[in-house]
C-alpha cells in the first residue's frame, strides 16, 4: 500500500488540497493505521503550537499607544505638508499676485535695464574708434589701455571699461 | 526600530480616528504576533510601534472591506524582516541539511510522537527552545498557518512569497519542529 507523505497530511490538515484530492487522503486514513498515526502526530502538533500560543498570551502594553502618538506629535512635517500650508489661499492668493506681476512686468524691466547701456557702448566705441583712425594726431591716437585709464577719473573709468572689454571680443571689420 | 523614519504629517481627523479603532481593536493581536515572531518582548513592543506608525502614514492605501489583520500582519512581518536584515547585513533563510520532505513508500516507521512523553511544564518549555530555532520565515509561517489558521494564499500575500514557498516552509518548519522535540527529549 502506498502511504501518504507526511507533507501531504500537513497539506490537508490546513485545507490546502483540492477537493479531489482530499478525498483521496481521507478516505486513505481509515483504511491505513500508520497514515491515521501521522496524521494524529500532525494534528496533535497544530494543537500543540496553538495551546502555547495562547499560553504565551499578552496583553497590549499601555505604552504602545502613549509611544505610537509620542512619535507622531514630535514629528517634524513633511515637504508635502508644508507645500500644503502654503497653498492655503490665505498665502497662495498674494503669492500668486506677486508671481504674475513679475511674469508680466519682468520681461520689460529687465530687458531695459541690461539691454540698453550694451548697445549704447557698442556704438559709442566704435564712433570713438572711427574719429581716432580719422584724427592720426589727435590727443587720444596711439594711447595704451593703461594710460588711457590712468588720465580718466575713476568715473570716466568705470564707464569705459565696459566698452573695453566689448572692444577685446568684437569682430574685426 | 521604535522611532519614525520619516518625517510624519499632523493627524487629520479622520486619521486619527482610523488609528485610535486600529489600536483598541487590533493592538494586542499584533502585539502577540510580533512576539511570536520575534520571541522577546522588547523586540514585540518596538515592532507594534513601528507598525502602528506606518498605518498611520498608511491609512489611506488600507482597502475597506479587507483584513485589517493581514493588511497589519504584513506590515509586521516586512517590518520583522528589514529588522533583521539591518541586523545581521541579510536575512537568514536557514534550511537544515537533514530536513528534507519526508516521503516514505514502503513500511513507515511508527509514527514516533514524543510529544506524548513529556510533562506538561516540559514540553511548553521545549516547544518554546524549538520555535525560536527556526529561521524567522518558518516561524512566520508557522504562526500564520497553525496559530492564526491563514490559509496558504493569505500566508503568501502576508509574505510576499508564492503559495509553493509557503508549502515548503511549512513542511519543513513543522518537521523540524518534531525534530527538535525529539532531540530534547532525548537529552533530559
Amino acid at each position: 500500500m502506498q502511504h501518504i507523505t507526511t507533507d501531504r497530511l500537513i497539506d490537508y490538515i490546513h485545507g490546502a488540497l483540492v477537493p479531489a484530492d482530499d478525498a483521496v487522503v481521507l478516505a486513505h486514513l481509515e483504511s491505513c493505521s500508520a497514515c491515521a498515526d501521522e496524521y494524529a502526530a500532525e494534528v496533535r502538533m497544530s494543537d500543540l503550537l496553538r495551546e502555547q500560543a495562547t499560553r504565551e498570551e499578552r496583553e497590549l502594553p499601555s505604552m504602545i499607544k502613549a509611544n505610537v502618538w509620542q512619535a507622531i506629535r514630535e514629528a517634524r512635517p513633511t515637504y508635502g505638508a508644508r507645500l500644503r500650508a502654503w497653498l492655503r489661499p490665505a498665502f497662495a492668493l498674494p503669492v500668486a499676485a506677486v508671481i504674475v506681476a513679475a511674469v508680466f512686468f519682468g520681461p520689460t524691466y529687465l530687458g531695459h535695464r541690461e539691454s540698453a547701456p550694451l548697445i549704447d557702448a557698442a556704438y559709442y566705441l566704435e564712433d570713438h574708434a572711427a574719429m581716432n583712425g580719422s584724427v592720426p594726431f589727435g590727443d587720444r591716437s596711439g594711447a595704451t589701455p593703461a594710460e588711457f585709464q590712468s588720465s580718466a577719473s575713476p568715473d570716466q573709468t568705470a564707464a569705459i571699461a565696459v566698452p573695453l572689454a566689448y572692444a577685446a571680443n568684437a569682430p574685426q571689420h | 526600530m521604535g522611532a519614525a523614519r520619516k518625517p510624519l504629517e499632523p493627524p487629520t481627523p479622520e486619521q486619527t480616528v482610523f488609528l485610535e479603532r486600529a489600536i483598541e481593536r487590533y493592538g494586542k493581536a499584533t502585539f502577540n504576533f510580533a512576539y511570536r515572531l520575534t520571541r522577546n518582548e522588547a523586540d514585540a513592543r518596538d515592532l507594534t510601534q513601528e507598525a502602528f506608525i506606518r498605518v498611520y502614514r498608511a491609512w489611506r492605501s488600507f482597502v475597506p472591506g479587507t483584513s485589517f489583520l493581514s493588511w497589519i500582519y504584513r506590515i509586521v512581518t516586512n517590518l520583522y524582516r528589514d529588522e533583521l536584515r539591518r541586523k545581521k547585513g541579510r536575512f537568514q533563510e536557514e534550511i537544515p541539511e537533514d530536513n528534507a520532505p519526508q516521503a516514505f513508500g514502503g513500511e513507515r516507521p511508527l509514527a514516533v510522537t514524543p510529544i506524548e512523553d513529556y510533562v506538561e511544564g516540559q514540553l511548553s518549555e521545549s516547544l518554546a527552545r524549538s520555535l525560536e530555532m527556526l529561521s524567522p520565515d518558518q516561524r512566520a509561517v508557522v504562526v500564520l498557518a497553525d496559530i492564526e489558521e491563514y490559509s496558504y494564499q493569505e500566508i503568501s500575500e502576508i509574505m510576499g512569497c508564492s503559495i509553493g514557498t509557503v508549502r515548503s516552509r511549512l513542511h519543513r518548519a513543522r518537521a523540524l519542529l518534531r525534530r527538535l522535540l525529539q532531540q530534547q527529549r532525548q537529552q533530559k
